[in-house]
């Protein structure tokens, strides 16, 4: 059984191949919506007010694919824990879900 | 200049985060340190997308890197994990306060950030020799409760400002812990990676995160990063540090220029 450092390594290293998988072509997408659309009128403006015409107006449901790279970590840290406790290391596992927890929370502010 | 004008800013912030990538690496520092006040002051973008992108930037680094140190051995979870608890609550909270204030308020209190970063970057990085010849796997951190409470410490300040912190945490893990410099390097970047996940959600939330801006960004600095690595063996690094402080140095005085 490989430890939790591997495992957590792992499914770390997967994750974000498969997000910058998602996120170079997404990035292509993004940049034709902002170059044929609407996005793209004024969006100097919208830069220098702090406002992403992106998140606005509902363009794209794919903005959202901006939001997966913090959730590597909170996947990541119950994973881990997942880990911890099949080594029956259950404060570790009590940390590390704590950890999710704590990163699932803050993803609660995003949903809510 | 390019038509629409937000493109050649879009090549602009790409070609800039390459730049501060090659300089992050060769210089020992984190990027995004460097990344928030510098493309806060040379480019017309609101401070909050830049300080989202900027945690962006610290989490695609630690991401890149966690997986290494955690199969060399150089860091371990479990010590990781307690550090990375506290900063995550302290940058849960920074971010909450941080986002949507002031940017004169901002600009100002990130220009005061940096002028107590360089004299930490200037001195106590170098001074950090390795105190003790052990692994990561033999390393116990001594003093842990103090330390948890100065993670959280940092952890406000690396959410409320959009920089991973990697210049507070290294110190304070070889200083106070008692770590390896390599170790705490590594550990930092666990940290990190927990920190700034938690802070992004408070970002993203407040729709300060532009997919545009954030992947150029990402993408910039990754490339930066890498080539920086090649350049390491052949470039004098005092030289390099030296210009990081000044570059510091300026974006600092403008930050707090600016807010007045």
């Amino acid at each position: 059984m490989a430890s939790p450092d591997a495992e957590y390594a792992r499914s770390i290293r997967l994750l974000f191949r498969l997000v910058l998988a998602a996120l170079i072509p997404g990035f292509f997408w993004f940049l034709f919506l902002a170059l044929s659309g609407p996005t793209g009128t004024g969006l100097e403006e919208a830069w220098s007010q702090g406002e992403s015409p992106f998140w606005t107006g509902g363009q794209t449901p794919l903005v959202w694919i901006i939001a997966l790279p913090p959730l590597i970590p909170t996947l990541s840290s119950i994973y881990l824990a997942l880990s911890f406790f099949r080594a029956r290391r259950r404060m570790m596992a009590l940390l590390a879900l704590s950890q999710g927890g704590i990163l699932l929370g803050a993803m609660a502010i995003l949903l809510l | 200049m390019i038509e629409p004008v937000w493109l050649s800013w879009l090549l602009l912030l790409f070609f800039a985060s390459g730049a501060i990538g090659v300089v992050a690496v060769l210089a020992g520092v984190g990027g995004a340190v460097l990344f928030v006040p510098l493309v806060g002051t040379l480019l017309p973008l609101h401070i909050d997308l830049v300080r989202g992108t900027g945690l962006f930037v610290a989490l695609a680094g630690a991401l890149a890197a966690a997986p290494v140190t955690l199969d060399g051995s150089l860091s371990k979870v479990a010590t990781a994990i307690p550090f990375a608890l506290a900063a995550s609550l302290g940058s849960i909270l920074g971010a909450l306060v941080g986002v949507n204030q002031d940017p004169s308020t901002v600009r100002f209190l990130l220009g005061v950030l940096l002028l107590a970063v360089i004299p930490i970057t200037a001195f106590a990085t170098r001074n950090l020799a390795d105190r003790a010849q052990v692994s990561a796997e033999q390393w116990v951190p001594a003093h842990r409760g103090v330390a948890a409470i100065l993670f959280l410490c940092i952890g406000f300040l690396g959410g409320f400002f959009g920089v991973g912190a990697g210049w507070a945490n290294v110190p304070l893990l070889v200083a106070l812990c008692g770590a390896p410099l390599r170790v705490a390097a590594a550990t930092s970047g666990l940290i990190i990676l927990v920190n700034s996940a938690t802070a992004s959600w408070v970002y993203l939330a407040a729709g300060a995160v532009d997919p545009l801006i954030t992947i150029a960004s990402v993408a910039g600095m990754t490339f930066g990063s890498r080539f920086g690595a090649r350049l390491l063996p052949r470039v004098p690094q005092g030289v390099i540090r030296t210009v990081v402080l000044l570059l510091l140095l300026f974006a600092a005085l403008r930050s707090i220029l600016e807010a007045l």
